[in-house]
């Protein structure tokens, strides 16, 4: 006899193609049925196309709502031919000849079933359980705990393997998989669970990612090697899998994830009232799933908050914590990091009666810029003790930095020199404001800019001049950095140069009053407007050589 | 190219990220325009240190132009003036790559 093809149209549902070569096929609502149709106007069991006696025939079996062909109600069974539609409830079902009898077709015998629903359906849907009474008892135990351990407190890996548990105690897969949308928007395992003795890889089919979390429908796949939506998903058929049972887990801001569970040894080894179960869980879970993946997050922020407030202790206690004591010296600096951490620098060290200092600005801001600026502060301080002048001291700071730096992080510094004993002071910039200098009750102005000083780290083979002037006893120098001139209000106002030269002005003072004013006038200006970099002020006051007696 | 607004740490992941592609696609003579750029930050020069660097590695040539005074001011006062080709207009820069080929 020739083998017939089924297109059966679901109501509303992607019609799917069945080849039947001998034996019969059951077509229901329920479960059990070997083609299971999400069709409320059908019957749990419905209709049965059979081959009897070398012909095909319908049968109906007893539908409430009848079973027509080419719109005839029969009575009992009826034959059929190419050419003929069955309609069951609201389905239909086209027979046509096959053409060429196909080897390997499948018979009617292994035909499987499947039913892809939309969650809302099946969410609305209130039926009684029509299972074995262990099962239906299984089912609602499930439901029972799984709500129960809801109610207390839960941390998501927690409540994931309680979720497979509870599944795997009801239901019986061999495995069980849960995916997670991750911040980045890829879909991730973030549970899984097996029978102990499960070989192979745990699939996870993309085609099945597809049907259910893209298009938010709870799956049931009674047996996948004749499930037209999975024909050529090499991977997951390849897998051994035979039966899936796979919903989406969704809240009111969409799809987040999808529990699926899977047999490799049983054909239909999940029904419609599994489906409903599962579907339960994955909604009681969802929202659960949220809330605890927020608040995951947010001990996740603490924990980093924590860790940045480390790194700012840590960087602030490679500041000097004292000034330098020193009779000849008054000093006095503040360093205000934008953020937690921040590639600004101030320090000073004193070799034989004189004092070295640097101010120095990383590029960028956060951890890649207080790393560079740990970096260049263990570096002036190694130079200083190795080199002889201010000049080389840059320059060859310049050369370590700029070894290797592959990324181009650039640190602008000025470095100076002022020899306590005679008041003789070298400096160099590199790609850094210059040093301000009052004298003698006059306006502070910038010492004379200096010839070539690029930012350090950029050009391996540069050198720096370095300027010199004697000061005098009351003589101030201010050094700062652009976070200071550069400082913005909510109008993105710069407070400027012009600004820090009236803030310098008026009668003299004590070097902590000019720093504490300087700030004050900066934070007066910005008032309250995030700042974009870190405020660096170093104030020294040279008083003249020490009285020896 | 010709980015605009503020090149901070904000923007310049952007910045970068537009040049990365351009260069990926083949750009060996690249013209940046700074006429829309109201400020650049330190973070801001680095993405065009990064991209100097990397034309000098390909053997490709960059050119910067239309810098607004102040834009001007920060690649000076970092003392990167001298490591960038500067010229006043887009028309002055092409004609650079139009005569040294």
């Amino acid at each position: 006899m020739t083998a017939i093809r089924l297109l059966i149209e679901p109501p509303g549902g992607q019609p799917s193609e069945r080849e039947c070569r001998t034996g019969a096929v059951t077509f229901g609502r329920g479960a059990d049925s070997d083609i299971v149709i999400a069709d409320h106007s059908m019957s749990r069991h419905h209709a049965r196309i059979a081959a009897e006696e070398g012909h095909w025939i319908v049968e109906d079996l007893g539908a409430r709502n009848g079973t027509f062909v080419n719109g005839e109600r029969i009575d009992g069974r009826q034959p059929i031919v190419p050419g003929d539609v069955v309609k069951m409830g609201g389905t239909l079902v086209r027979v046509s000849g096959t053409g060429t009898d196909r080897i390997g077709a499948l018979g009617v015998g292994e035909l499987g079933s499947s039913i892809f629903r939309p969650i809302a359906e099946l969410t609305q849907e209130v039926e009684t359980p029509t299972g074995a009474p262990s099962r239906v008892a299984a089912r609602l135990k499930a439901l029972n705990d799984f709500h129960r351990a809801m109610a207390g407190p839960i941390a998501l890996d927690a409540l994931l393997e309680l979720l497979l548990e509870r599944l795997f105690s009801a239901l019986h897969p061999e495995e069980g998989v849960i995916l997670l949308r991750q911040p980045d928007g890829t879909l991730a395992t973030a549970a899984s669970r097996r029978l102990q003795g499960a070989t192979g890889e745990l699939v996870v089919s993309r085609r099945l990612v597809s049907e259910v979390v893209d298009k938010g429908t709870a799956a049931l796949v009674s047996d996948i090697a004749v499930d037209e939506r999975f024909a050529g998903a090499h991977s997951i058929i390849g897998s051994g899998i035979r039966s899936i049972l796979a919903a989406p887990i969704s809240d009111a801001a969409g799809c987040v994830g999808m529990v699926a569970i899977y047999s490799r040894a049983h054909v239909r080894r999940f029904g419609e009232e599994d489906m409903e179960l599962l579907v339960s869980l994955a909604s009681a879970a969802s929202l659960r799933i949220r809330n605890v993946a927020l608040a995951e997050e947010a001990a996740a922020r603490r924990v980093q908050d924590h860790e940045l407030a480390l790194a700012h202790d840590i960087q602030m206690a490679m500041l000097p914590r004292h000034t330098a004591e020193r009779p000849e010296l008054d000093m006095a600096a503040a360093l205000i990091p934008a953020r937690a951490v921040g590639g600004d620098l101030y320090d000073f060290l004193i070799i034989d009666d004189r004092l070295w200092f640097i101010v120095a600005d990383a590029a960028g801001k956060g951890v890649s810029a207080a790393l560079f600026m740990a970096v260049t502060r263990t570096l002036f301080r190694a130079v200083a003790h190795s080199e002889a002048t201010v000049a080389s001291v840059v320059t060859r700071m310049n050369t370590e930095l700029a070894r290797d730096n592959e990324r181009q992080f650039f640190v602008t510094a000025v470095v100076g020199r002022l020899d306590l004993r005679s008041g003789e002071l070298a400096y160099a910039s590199a790609g850094h404001p210059p040093p301000l200098r009052a004298s003698g009750g006059a306006p502070p102005r910038p010492l004379d800019a200096i010839e070539g000083g690029v930012a350090l780290g950029i050009v391996e083979d540069a050198t720096y001049e370095e300027g010199r002037l004697a000061l005098v006893a009351g003589d101030l120098l201010l050094m700062f950095t652009d976070g200071v001139t550069e400082a913005i209000n909510s109008r993105r106002e710069l407070f400027s140069e012009a600004r820090l030269y009236a803030s310098l002005a008026g009668p003299d003072r004590p070097v902590l009053e000019i720093v504490a004013t300087l700030i004050d006038d900066v934070n007066a200006f910005a008032a309250g407007q995030p700042q974009e970099d870190d405020i660096t002020v170093l104030a020294l006051r040279y008083r003249g050589p020490a009285i020896t007696r | 190219m010709t980015p605009s607004g503020r090149i901070d740490t904000t923007t310049s992941g952007a910045v970068e990220e537009a040049i990365r592609r351009a260069v990926e696609a083949g750009a060996r003579d690249l013209v940046v325009d700074f006429a829309g750029v109201e400020y650049i930050s330190s973070a801001g020069l680095r993405v065009f240190l990064l991209l100097a660097k990397q034309m000098r590695d390909l053997q490709g040539r960059l050119v910067l132009c239309g810098m607004p005074e102040p834009v001007r001011q920060v690649f000076h006062l970092a003392g990167f003036m001298p490591l960038f080709r500067v010229e006043r207009s887009q028309e002055a820069a092409l004609a650079r790559f139009a005569t040294r080929t």
